[in-house]
C-alpha cells in the first residue's frame, strides 16, 4: 500500500468515526479526538490485516482504540467509551452481514453460517480488544 | 430537601440510562452523587428500569422508574459524568447541578449538521469499503434515507425494530434503482456504508462492557436487542434483494 492510499484511509476513517461522533451527539470539544482514535485504530487494521488475518487485526485495532481512548480520556476528563463508541466504527463487520444474508437468501446456508461465524469472531475481536485494555486500566491496588 | 435529591439522582440515572450508557456506570455514578450530596444511595439499574433508595438518618425514600427507550447519546454521558464529578470535588453546589442537568437535554447539534454527518460518515464508510465516485455519492444519499426514516418514525413512537426494517427496506430498494442507472455501481459496498448509521455498535459496546463487569442480566439484554436490531436490518434489506432478483 502506498504513502497515499494510507493516508487516504486515515482520512476516510478520520471523517467516518467524526460523523458519528456528531450523530451520538458527542460535544464540540472532544470531537476531534474521538475522530483521531478511529483513524489511529482504523490505521493500525490496515498494517496488521496483511500479517495476521481480519480478526486478529481487529483485535489489535480495537486494542489501540481503547488504549488511546483510556489516556485521552483521563486528560479530557471524559469517560473512554465516549472515545471507544466512535473509534470502533471502521471496525464494525457491516460487510459480513451482508453477505452471510445475501448467502441465505440463495440457499447457500452453508457459506452464510460462515459469514456469520466470521462476523460473531470479528465483534468478539473488538470487545475483547476493548475489554482487555479497559480492564487492565482499572486495576487498583488493594 | 430529600425527595428533591432523589429526584435529582433518579433523573442523573434515567439520563445516563436513556443515552445507552452502562448499566455499572448508572450506578457508580448515581451512589458517588449521593455520597457528595451527603446521602447514602443504593442503586439498582438494569436496561429497562432504575430502582433507587436514599436514605438519610434513617429515612428511606425508594423510587422506581422504568425506561422504556435507549438512544446513542455520548455527549449526555460525558455530561452527567462531569456533574459528578463536580459535586463531588465540590466545585458544584447541588442547585448548580440541578441547572446544568436540565442543560444537558438541549440537543448538541441541529439537525441540518446531523444530515450533514450522516453524509460524511456513510460516504467514508463506503470508501473504507473499496468504494469510489459514485459510490460514494450514493452511499452518502442513503446514510440521509436511512437516518431521516429513522428520524421521522421516532416522531410516531415505532419501535427500533419497525424504522431499523423499514429504513433498511427502502434505502435497499434505492440503492437497487441508483444500480440500473449507473450499472458498475457495487450493491454491497454502497448499502452496507448507507447503512451503517442504523448499526446498533454502541449498544453491542455496552453489552460488552457490563458482562466484563460481571453485570450479566444487563449485559446480555443489551446484547440481544444489537441482534435482533441487526436483524431487523438485514431482514428489511433481505426482502429488497428478493423483489429485485
Amino acid at each position: 500500500m502506498s504513502f497515499l492510499d494510507i493516508s487516504r484511509q486515515f482520512m476516510a476513517a478520520f471523517l467516518a468515526s467524526g460523523g458519528f461522533s456528531i450523530l451520538f451527539n458527542l460535544s464540540a470539544k472532544h470531537l476531534f479526538f474521538a475522530s483521531l482514535v478511529g483513524a489511529m485504530g482504523w490505521l493500525g487494521y490496515q498494517f496488521v490485516v496483511p500479517i495476521s488475518g481480519s480478526i486478529m487485526a481487529t483485535f489489535l485495532a480495537a486494542a489501540i482504540v481503547s488504549l488511546l481512548a483510556e489516556v485521552l480520556s483521563r486528560i479530557l476528563k471524559t469517560p473512554a467509551s465516549t472515545l471507544t463508541v466512535p473509534g470502533i466504527i471502521p471496525l464494525v463487520p457491516g460487510m459480513r452481514v451482508y453477505r452471510s444474508m445475501e448467502y441465505f437468501l440463495h440457499g447457500n446456508n452453508v457459506n452464510g453460517l460462515d459469514e456469520v461465524a466470521m462476523t460473531l469472531l470479528v465483534s468478539g475481536a473488538i470487545a475483547l480488544g476493548i475489554a482487555v485494555v479497559g480492564s487492565l486500566f482499572r486495576l487498583k491496588k488493594r | 430537601m430529600h425527595i428533591e435529591v432523589a429526584k435529582f439522582i433518579l433523573v442523573a440515572g434515567e439520563m445516563l440510562l436513556t443515552s445507552g450508557a452502562e448499566v455499572y456506570r448508572a450506578e457508580e455514578t448515581m451512589e458517588r452523587m449521593g455520597a457528595a450530596l451527603g446521602y447514602n444511595v443504593e442503586a439498582f439499574v438494569t436496561p429497562t428500569g432504575i430502582l433507587l433508595t436514599v436514605s438519610y438518618q434513617g429515612e428511606f425514600f425508594t423510587k422506581v422508574r422504568r425506561i422504556r427507550y435507549r438512544t446513542q447519546n455520548l455527549g449526555r454521558i460525558a455530561g452527567v459524568n462531569a456533574i459528578s464529578r463536580g459535586l463531588s470535588m465540590g466545585t458544584l453546589t447541588f442547585e448548580e447541578a440541578k441547572a446544568k442537568l436540565q442543560e444537558l437535554r438541549v440537543p448538541a447539534y441541529s439537525t441540518g449538521q446531523k444530515l450533514i454527518a450522516v453524509m460524511v460518515a456513510s460516504g467514508s464508510l463506503t470508501f473504507i469499503l473499496g468504494g469510489s465516485g459514485w459510490e460514494i455519492i450514493i452511499a452518502a444519499l442513503s446514510g440521509l434515507i436511512a437516518y431521516s426514516v429513522g428520524f421521522i418514525l421516532e416522531r410516531f413512537n415505532a419501535n427500533s425494530y419497525l424504522s431499523s426494517s423499514l429504513a433498511s427496506f427502502l434505502v435497499a430498494n434505492c440503492v437497487y434503482t441508483a444500480q440500473v442507472l449507473l450499472p458498475n455501481i457495487s450493491v454491497p459496498t454502497v448499502l452496507v456504508g448507507g447503512l451503517m448509521v442504523l448499526v446498533p455498535g454502541v449498544a453491542m459496546a455496552s453489552a460488552v462492557k457490563d458482562i466484563v463487569q460481571g453485570e450479566l442480566l444487563s449485559g446480555t439484554s443489551r446484547a440481544v436487542e444489537a441482534i435482533a436490531i441487526a436483524g431487523a436490518l438485514a431482514a428489511g434489506s433481505a426482502i429488497a434483494l428478493g423483489l429485485w432478483r
